[in-house]
């Protein structure tokens, strides 16, 4: 027994350097831990060997985090749903004395956690992923609404230089309007002539007024008492020179009374005559004369 | 209020949910977790993924946190490498690392402000390096595999094709040699 408990002795004594590192495995771990506890002498060493061990993670090369990870770790451990997860895990966890969650020994004896945490931490690594797969829909979702509302800014862009289009369209158009509206600048009475009946029969009676303005020269023509029309019958007036006789327009009347507007270029006339026609597609008088006067050039 | 003295009572304030508490303990040592996490895990997004476990673990249990175990920074060293170390196993990546390919992917300038707190924490950790770097090459294989790779010493002989008894041998004069080197570093109180 004690030849026994000499052999163990210095069997534990040459595990002090590897089980500080942590090359020991589960058994061998368990084993040497079991030993400390009879063992000042080796306990003292292990503790000993354990500060020059806990230098190790400084000798490493410093690495500088990436970016965003303070806020990055800090929000997903300080979210709700966490805090409750882990209280919870916490509940069911054990602290055990073993520095490995696997199946290896352990360096000095730490407070880690039991396998119901590492379960949690695997369930936690899920969760992980989960959280990658929808950040990854997030920022593609992300991504289409960022092209969508490029699409939709760029259709606005487009709307609004129609809209500018129109705008200055709209702007023409109401100086033009405007300019209708507005009352004739200089329009002056070139001549004015009463048209007289062609037969005696003919109670009618007109007034023939060439206007000249800025856009032109006019012809107003007015007529009343006008025989009454038939089927497709309309009256047409003419502008006669010699033996040239020019259609300015027909009209139809109401209750006798008639008028027109005729724009032309000036031209001299000897005669204005307004005939009864048998509908309004004649170029050249077909039916008789109504009215008429002569034009003074 | 010292250091250890300040680590404790932030602890005590995270055991009660305190956030601020909580992330004033995460700008002390966000940066040295992350360096070590990412020097196990030699990935970015898995050392940001221990350094992430590693807190939620400080916000749930704080009062595990044994303050007659020592300094705060050996117990969240001591649960990085356990998260980062079993984060390896389960991925089964065991390629070894080239440590001198890994110096200088990891080369990363240092932009932390260079104040008389972070000149001393430099020496420190240049005299760690010197100490490791003293050691004979196949004294840091050992170290690099089973300390940063969490191999067991089974696995290394095994992986290395190298005796039982050779892998114990090398640890333990690797070990002592450090002891030996850092016996001084290791009595500085405000080493971190």
């Amino acid at each position: 027994m004690n030849n026994d408990n000499q052999y163990k002795k210095s069997d534990m004594h040459d595990m002090i350097e590897m089980y500080v590192l942590g090359g020991l495995n589960q058994e061998e771990q368990q084993r040497f831990e079991a030993y400390l506890q009879e063992d000042e002498q080796c306990r003292l060493a292990v503790e000993e060997l354990r500060e020059v061990m806990d230098t190790l993670p400084f000798a490493v090369e410093d690495v500088a985090p990436p970016k965003g990870m303070k806020n990055r770790v800090l929000s997903h451990i300080l979210t709700p749903s966490h805090t409750e997860q882990t209280i919870s895990d916490d509940r069911g966890t054990t602290p055990i004395v073993v520095e490995k969650s696997s199946d290896d020994q352990t360096v000095k004896p730490s407070v880690v956690y039991s396998t119901q945490e590492d379960k949690a931490w695997v369930q936690h690594k899920g969760k992980n992923r989960f959280w990658r797969v929808a950040t990854t829909l997030v920022a593609a979702a992300a991504v289409i609404i960022g092209v969508y509302a490029s699409n939709l800014r760029g259709e606005i862009d487009s709307l609004q230089q129609q809209l500018a289009i129109s705008s200055t369209q709209v702007n023409s158009l109401q100086g033009k309007l405007a300019t209708v509206s507005m009352p004739t600048q200089g329009l002056k009475v070139d001549k004015a002539v009463k048209l007289n009946p062609a037969t005696a029969d003919i109670v009618a009676q007109g007034l023939a007024t060439i206007v000249i303005d800025d856009k032109g020269t006019h012809l107003l023509v007015q007529a009343d008492n006008l025989p009454k029309l038939k089927g497709k019958e309309a009256f047409q007036v003419w502008l006669i020179k010699g033996d040239v006789k020019q259609s300015a327009g027909t009209f139809l009347t109401q209750d006798g009374t008639g008028a027109m507007y005729y724009t032309f270029q000036p031209e001299d006339y000897d005669t204005i005559a307004i005939t009864l026609e048998p509908d309004k597609q004649g170029d050249q008088p077909r039916g008789p004369i109504v009215l008429a006067a002569e034009i003074q050039g | 209020m010292n250091d250890i003295a300040e680590d404790r009572e932030l602890m005590r304030r995270i055991s009660q949910k305190d956030a601020e508490a909580l992330e004033c303990v995460y700008d002390r040592y966000e940066r040295a977790v992350y360096s070590f996490a990412y020097r196990i895990v030699q990935d970015t997004m898995a050392a940001e993924e221990v350094v992430q476990e590693l807190f939620l673990r400080v916000w749930n249990h704080a009062e595990r946190y044994d303050q007659s175990q020592g300094k705060l920074s050996t117990w969240m060293f001591t649960i990085t490498r356990n998260i980062a170390v079993d984060m390896l196993r389960r991925k089964s990546s065991r390629a070894p690392v080239d440590p001198t390919k890994d110096e200088t992917l990891r080369g990363i300038p240092d932009l932390k402000a260079n104040t008389e707190e972070q000149v001393t924490l430099n020496w420190e950790r240049q005299r760690i390096k010197e100490a490791m770097n003293e050691l004979r090459e196949d004294q840091k294989q050992v170290i690099e595999s089973i300390y940063f790779q969490g191999l067991t010493q089974h696995e290394v002989s095994e992986r290395y094709s190298i005796p039982l008894g050779t892998v114990k041998s090398r640890v333990r004069l690797a070990i002592r040699q450090l002891h030996k080197k850092l016996a001084g570093a290791v009595r500085g109180e405000n080493y971190l």
